[in-house]
């Protein structure tokens, strides 16, 4: 669920209590309070424990530059290590000699103030080059120009380094990085987590690339796709070159992921990946430090008495209400939550771990968002309705039904009106049940289970390759 | 029954007002109660001084600049990706050479929105607008703290991967969301300054505003363009429009929950409305947030206007409808429904002025110094303010730009310097004005 539909559930729950709405006609501004109670639970996650859990393994494919905050940066030749290996820079300097130049392929050496390597270009890369140099290398040698060079330094069969032109890092980095942090955690028994930064590139563009695992064969892949624009739009023409779209690293101990689709990362930030060993497999947790504590029944009703006691000692008369209005806006975070696949750690401490989520239509996430809301904004409604008169805000209820429609009796039209404005909502958690057992269905059926998995994987390729 | 206006009138002083909001609309950080000033001081020079004119004549002139602002703010707010760590789509798709697509998807929003609004108002919304403007009109004060609120709760930390350490990443972000509560009351104070210090000569408060406004959204971009010296790279004119139908009904609902929210509470901008949509709808995807941007602008600035119309509803919402409404207030049916079509026959007009509009101008800026047409820019903003306000509107401009400089060095939402607008009656509806104007030396 999104922000606002937890802060908004908030916001609903204050409409319950006829004291707390009385303060905000008065212009007593202590109920908003129950919002911040809502939102509490991912603003302490997303605010706070993100920036400070514990990265056991850091994972830049292309480090930025310190200044320009976009990829890649500048790596001297001299400073170049197989720590460096994979990984995206730019190198800048002379080119000294042209060992070999044909159409899709170019050698020569490049000198900087600290070294000289062999640079290597292929393919696409080598059109690229070419477009970048805006001649052929032999001219831009002959010129004697400075010029610059992304790519990445790998090692040849000869067991030599090179610079390999390229616009992007290989994706072996990626996949190593990964195999190392599930062996890590399965050797030390301990939570391993790995950071693994995005690749942020100009024009605000970033390079898509998703982690697969290949559980059954013990293998992490790694794919890399094209340049896309923060809202996942690809860019024509961006794919990196065949011959460095896939990277393989094998673990040597069993894991399982949790999470049935591959781990996308483009956009806003590269994600934390938690592995934890599991009786003898090692399990992802994705983003660890989400959906802990701070997601718990347990933690809405501290949240409720903190709320109470800050209320109480400011001298806020309803603080009472208020307290149980914020349980309540924390509450529904929760339960909403849940609704989905990750779930939380509902009772801490009689839970210990995630309690997986109901995973309600879970190809059409947005819908259950946009119900929830729905949901919220009939129930203020319907209370502002029904407490109208009381409050002196109306000297009646403005909508009656049984004035509207004969046969509903008086006594019961307020409950009458509130089922036909949570209607919406129903339907739709309703479809949401029917679009998760055709999922799971698809998913589970016998034998097709490994097909599916590949399926979702050739999905996800096609939408990173495709435009 | 013989009617006191005539068709034929409604559609000359609508067109009137959307040529003149169409000549206006270019202008960056002109916001549309700025614009509303412009059009009223034009109103008797294109109406003939019929007192009736003026509802038409700025509805005609909103509608079109809710179409036309697109022009201003996908060519001419162009920044650099270094310096900020996240770049609105529009300028993304400009710095891709699609500047002309993204205007094509705003507009495409644009015109949902006001189908939807015009279909909403003239049928469901007869009955629905009175009972729900009764329903939340006693919490109005409730929903601007709560937005705000979330607004500082849901500011998402840009820079924070970045650190080394844990500390460092909170630091990073914090400085980041910090930096954004500066912004805000720094806007606030500038606010009190303008609204009650008397730096803006009485017989011009209704632009005391104007200055912080164009201060805020309009000098910093078209400073930075000039220092920055920004070259574009050649624009892709063809009608091509990429987005897929889901995008545009997930961005048009966005943007019609977005707007609708903004037209509907007062002192709540499109801005705001906007990032409460895009949450309420899910959107995601930049075609759907610059068609989302197309409805939410079109149907809050519309629509606030539109309310004016509604003869049950009795709601003056937003600066727009203030400054018409103290001309003349519609009060009949046949006015409200002459309205409706109006704003169909405008829009239409606007979208394709838009389109050719969009298609020059993205010429044009590749092939003349984009530095140059900043400069020249600039000194009209200037110029405007100084015309309007005088030498104390131009201090103001220069502290607002400063505050505007900061909320992008900051990486925070330029939404912040709303609060010049929200800090003063925030601060007014609970009963501390006095206090704050002391402590600023006002009074």
């Amino acid at each position: 669920m999104r922000g606002w539909t937890h802060f908004f559930s908030g916001l609903a729950a204050v409409t319950f209590f006829p004291p707390l709405l009385a303060d905000l006609v008065n212009g007593v501004m202590w109920p908003v309070l129950a919002g911040v109670a809502a939102y509490m639970p991912d603003f302490v996650d997303f605010k706070f424990r993100r920036f400070l859990w514990r990265q056991d393994i850091v994972a830049d494919p292309a480090p930025r530059d310190p200044r320009t905050k976009l990829s890649p940066r500048r790596v001297k030749i001299g400073r170049l290590s197989e720590a460096e290996r994979w990984r995206l820079y730019y190198i800048e300097g002379y080119i000294e000699r042209v060992l070999e130049e044909r159409e899709g392929f170019a050698k020569f050496t490049l000198r900087d103030e600290t070294g000289e390597i062999l640079v290597v270009a292929r393919d696409r890369d080598y059109t690229k080059l070419r477009e970048a140099l805006g001649s052929s290398v032999e001219d831009a040698a002959r010129a004697r120009r400075r010029v610059s060079i992304s790519g990445f330094l790998d090692i040849g069969e000869d067991g030599k380094p090179y610079w390999n032109v390229a616009d992007a890092p290989h994706p072996q980095y990626i996949a190593n990085k990964v195999a190392e942090a599930i062996d890590r955690a399965y050797e030390s028994g301990r939570m391993v987590t790995i950071k693994i930064h995005n690749i942020r590139v100009v024009g605000d563009f970033y390079r898509r690339f998703l982690v697969y695992y290949d559980q059954d064969n013990r293998r992490i892949v790694v794919y890399m796709g094209p340049l896309v624009s923060t809202g996942g739009l690809p860019l024509e023409g961006t794919e990196p070159a065949e011959y460095r779209r896939v990277g393989v690293a094998y673990t040597k101990h069993p894991f399982r992921k949790v999470y049935p689709r591959p781990t996308v990362i483009d956009a806003f930030s590269g994600p934390e990946i938690g592995y934890v060993k599991s009786g003898e497999v090692v399990e992802e947790v994705f983003i660890p430090w989400h959906r802990g504590f701070s997601h718990s029944i347990t933690a809405s009703l501290i949240a409720g008495l903190v709320a109470g006691l800050v209320a109480l000692l400011a001298g806020y008369a309803n603080y009472l209400h208020l307290a149980v209005a914020c349980a309540l806006g924390y509450m529904a975070h929760v339960l909403e939550d849940q609704l989905g696949f990750m779930g939380s750690n509902l009772l801490p401490p009689l839970t210990k771990k995630r309690v997986p989520g109901l995973m309600l239509f879970p190809r059409r996430p947005g819908l259950m968002n946009f119900a929830t809301n729905w949901l919220m904004l009939a129930l203020m409604i319907w209370n502002l309705n029904r407490f109208s008169p009381q409050l002196g805000v109306t000297p009646y209820k403005l909508v009656r039904l049984s004035t509207v429609i004969q046969g509903i009796p008086v006594h019961l039209e307020d409950y009458a009106l509130l089922g036909i404005l949570i209607a919406p909502t129903v339907l739709v958690y309703l479809a949401g049940i029917i679009d998760k057992q055709l999922f799971l269905r698809e998913y589970r059926a016998p034998g097709v289970e490994e097909a599916t998995r590949k399926e979702t994987v050739e999905e996800v390729q096609e939408e990173v390759g495709g435009y | 029954m013989e009617y006191f206006i005539s068709p034929i009138d409604v559609i000359l002083w609508g067109l009137m007002g959307a040529g003149l909001g169409i000549a206006l609309s270019w202008i960056p950080g002109l916001h549309v109660a700025n614009l509303m000033i412009l059009v009223l001081y034009a109103t008797p020079l294109f109406t003939g001084g019929s007192e009736y004119a003026a509802p038409y004549f700025a509805l005609g002139a909103v509608v079109a600049f809710s179409f036309m602002s697109s022009i201003a703010s996908t060519y001419l707010s162009v920044s650099d990706e270094s310096m900020m760590l996240m770049l609105f789509p529009s300028q993304r798709y400009l710095l891709a050479g699609r500047g002309h697509r993204a205007v094509l998807l705003y507009c495409i929003g644009a015109l949902i929105g006001l189908l939807f609004l015009v279909a909403f108002m003239t049928t469901a919304g007869v009955v629905v607008m009175p009972i729900i403007y009764n329903l939340f009109s006693p919490y109005y004060w409730f929903a601007l703290l709560a937005v705000v609120l979330f607004m500082f709760l849901s500011e998402w930390p840009k820079e924070s991967d970045l650190g080394r350490s844990g500390l460092e990443r909170l630091w990073l972000a914090w400085r980041q969301i910090l930096g954004g509560i500066l912004v805000f009351f720094a806007s606030g104070v500038l606010g009190f300054y303008a609204t009650y210090s008397g730096l803006i000569k009485l017989e011009v408060s209704f632009a005391r505003l104007t200055p912080l406004f164009i201060g805020f959204f309009g000098l910093p971009w078209v400073l930075r363009n000039i220092i920055s010296r920004r070259t574009l790279p050649p624009q892709d004119t063809r009608h091509v429009a990429e987005t897929a139908p889901s995008a545009v009904v997930n961005g048009a609902a966005s943007g019609i929950i977005g707007g609708g929210i903004a037209a509907f509470f007062p002192i709540i901008t499109g801005g705001m409305g906007a990032l409460i949509g895009g949450h309420t709808a899910s959107s995601r995807g930049d075609d759907a947030f610059l068609i989302s941007q197309g409805a939410a602008r079109a149907v809050y600035y519309t629509g606030a206007l539109f309310f004016l119309f509604h003869p049950t509803m009795r709601v003056t919402r937003g600066a727009v409808a203030w400054l018409v409404g103290g001309l003349y207030t519609p009060k009949a049916w046949i006015e409200f429904y002459y309205g409706a079509a109006l704003i169909v026959l405008v829009a239409g007009a606007s979208l394709l002025g838009t389109i050719y509009m969009s298609k020059a101008v993205a010429k044009l800026l590749t092939r003349v110094s984009y530095a140059k047409i900043s400069a020249v820019v600039a000194v009209f903003l200037v110029a405007l303010v100084y015309y309007l306000t005088g030498l104390n509107g131009l201090l103001l401009l220069a502290a607002a730009t400063a505050v505007g400089f900061a909320a992008m060095v900051f990486n925070t939402r330029l939404s912040y310097c709303l609060g010049a607008l929200i800090l003063p009656v925030l601060l007014n509806v609970t009963g501390y004005t006095d206090e704050v104007l002391t402590v600023l030396g006002i009074r």
